[in-house]
């Protein structure tokens, strides 16, 4: 018998959309569970202070609990059955590296986003020059990827953990990163894969907010 | 005939030190390459960076994988160093993930943000993030490391997450002064037992500390 899976997060998309449409897609027995008082007393009990939290109950009633949303995307790839790490030790590598490199724009474009508050005339520079010098090049470095694998897909020739990552990485920040005006290998990956109806289910969930 | 390993990166630790210590704790067949012109070479790295791992099979085929932290998932993949199960690999991951949560918040505030913000809402955003995040999160393993019991994080024995735990504690206990042995015992005993080992050892002094 199965598990079932809680997905602790805010009533939001925020940093979940991947985690939820893996859950989605995998055919996990799952639901969300969302704060109630967050601040004053669920924090405390999560593992690291933070959400999302998985929490797996399995037949016999035993939990088991997992932090940090890349671990959580990672772990729910490996047990959705799908292949979503590839085929081999080489292709499970490789998708990870594609996962890191999406990470990376996301944490640098996102430090640079907290700068709005503290010095918004700066925080415009410093946004265009994150843009010249981190996330176009690399970006551009996905999309030649797209094309040289050939599939469609970033590794191999069928959906893995990084595409359906970039798929939810490119509908919170498409936009402003004019993905589908530059990038239309990267573009039409992400429409594909909006497509499946569990994708397509949790990316209507809620409203994307608009980010410019 | 085992791949022969080469990791392309800066002349220094940096972050560099985890992958490269897995190398060598992993009797893997491996040499630096430095970074001598970054200007010239940064645009043929696969992301615009490094560092990157290649490997060099015996039938002449080459695998070239870059991201930090997918070079070091792959290497200790392979030194089995990963967790036992499917329950530890996740929990290992997620107290990487943690430390590299850290490190991701840290570094780019001291270099970075020091140069845009005004002095005092550098010292403001640094006094929160060492309050509000690293102390309580370091806490958090503190926690975890005595609930497991075993010295390890998971299981019983040594896996990627006491490595990064071990290389992050010093780089992250700013001044010295954030958690210490008394308030952190399990996390000192884990640094301490670690980084005793030769190889960490050697590892360790081939550079000159740095940030």
């Amino acid at each position: 018998m199965s598990s079932h899976y809680d997905f602790f997060y805010f009533d939001r998309h925020g940093i979940a959309l991947t985690g939820r449409s893996l859950l989605a897609l995998g055919g996990f027995d799952w639901s969300n569970k969302f704060p109630e008082n967050w601040t004053e007393v669920e924090k405390a009990k999560t593992p690291f202070g933070r959400l999302p939290v998985l929490i797996e109950t399995r037949a016999d009633g035993s939990k088991f609990i997992l932090a940090e949303s890349n671990a959580i995307n990672r772990y729910l790839a490996r047990k959705s059955g799908l292949g979503l790490l590839g085929s081999n030790e080489d292709e499970a590598a490789l998708i990870d590296q594609y996962y890191e490199s999406w990470g990376e724009i996301v944490a640098k474009g996102g430090r640079i986003r907290r700068l709005r508050d503290l010095e918004p005339e700066k925080y415009a520079e410093q946004f265009e020059t994150f843009k010249e010098t981190v996330a176009i090049p690399i970006l551009l470095r996905h999309e030649e990827a797209l094309i040289k694998n050939g599939t469609g897909y970033y590794v191999g020739d069928k959906l893995s953990l990084v595409d359906v990552h970039a798929t939810c990485l490119i509908t919170a920040f498409g936009p402003l990163l004019s993905i589908e005006k530059k990038y239309p290998h990267l573009w039409k990956l992400a429409e594909n894969v909006r497509s499946l109806e569990p994708v397509k289910a949790e990316v209507e969930r809620y409203t994307m907010p608009s980010r410019t | 005939m085992p791949a022969k390993y080469e990791f392309y990166y800066f002349n220094g630790h940096g972050l560099g030190i985890i992958p490269r210590l897995l190398l060598s704790l992993g009797g893997f067949d491996w040499k630096d390459k430095f970074v001598e012109n970054w200007k010239e070479e940064k645009g043929k790295t696969p992301f615009t960076h490094v560092p990157v791992l290649t490997e060099y099979s015996e039938d002449g085929s080459k695998f070239v994988l870059a991201e930090a932290y997918a070079i070091y998932r792959y290497l200790a993949r392979k030194m089995n160093i990963v967790g036992e199960t499917e329950q530890e690999v996740a929990l290992v991951e997620q107290y990487c993930c943690s430390w590299e949560e850290l490190h991701d918040k840290y570094w780019p505030l001291v270099s970075d943000w020091k140069k845009i913000l005004t002095p005092e809402q550098f010292d403001n955003c640094l006094k929160k993030l060492l309050e509000t995040e690293l102390k309580p999160i370091m806490t958090k393993h503190e926690e975890a490391l005595a609930k497991n019991g075993t010295g390890f994080y998971v299981g019983d024995k040594m896996t990627l997450a006491d490595i990064h735990a071990t290389i992050s504690l010093p780089l992250l206990n700013i001044d010295g002064k954030l958690i210490s042995k008394e308030t952190h015992p399990n996390l000192f005993a884990l640094h301490e037992k670690l980084s005793a080992n030769d190889i960490f050892q050697s590892e360790a002094k081939r550079f000159p500390s740095n940030t």
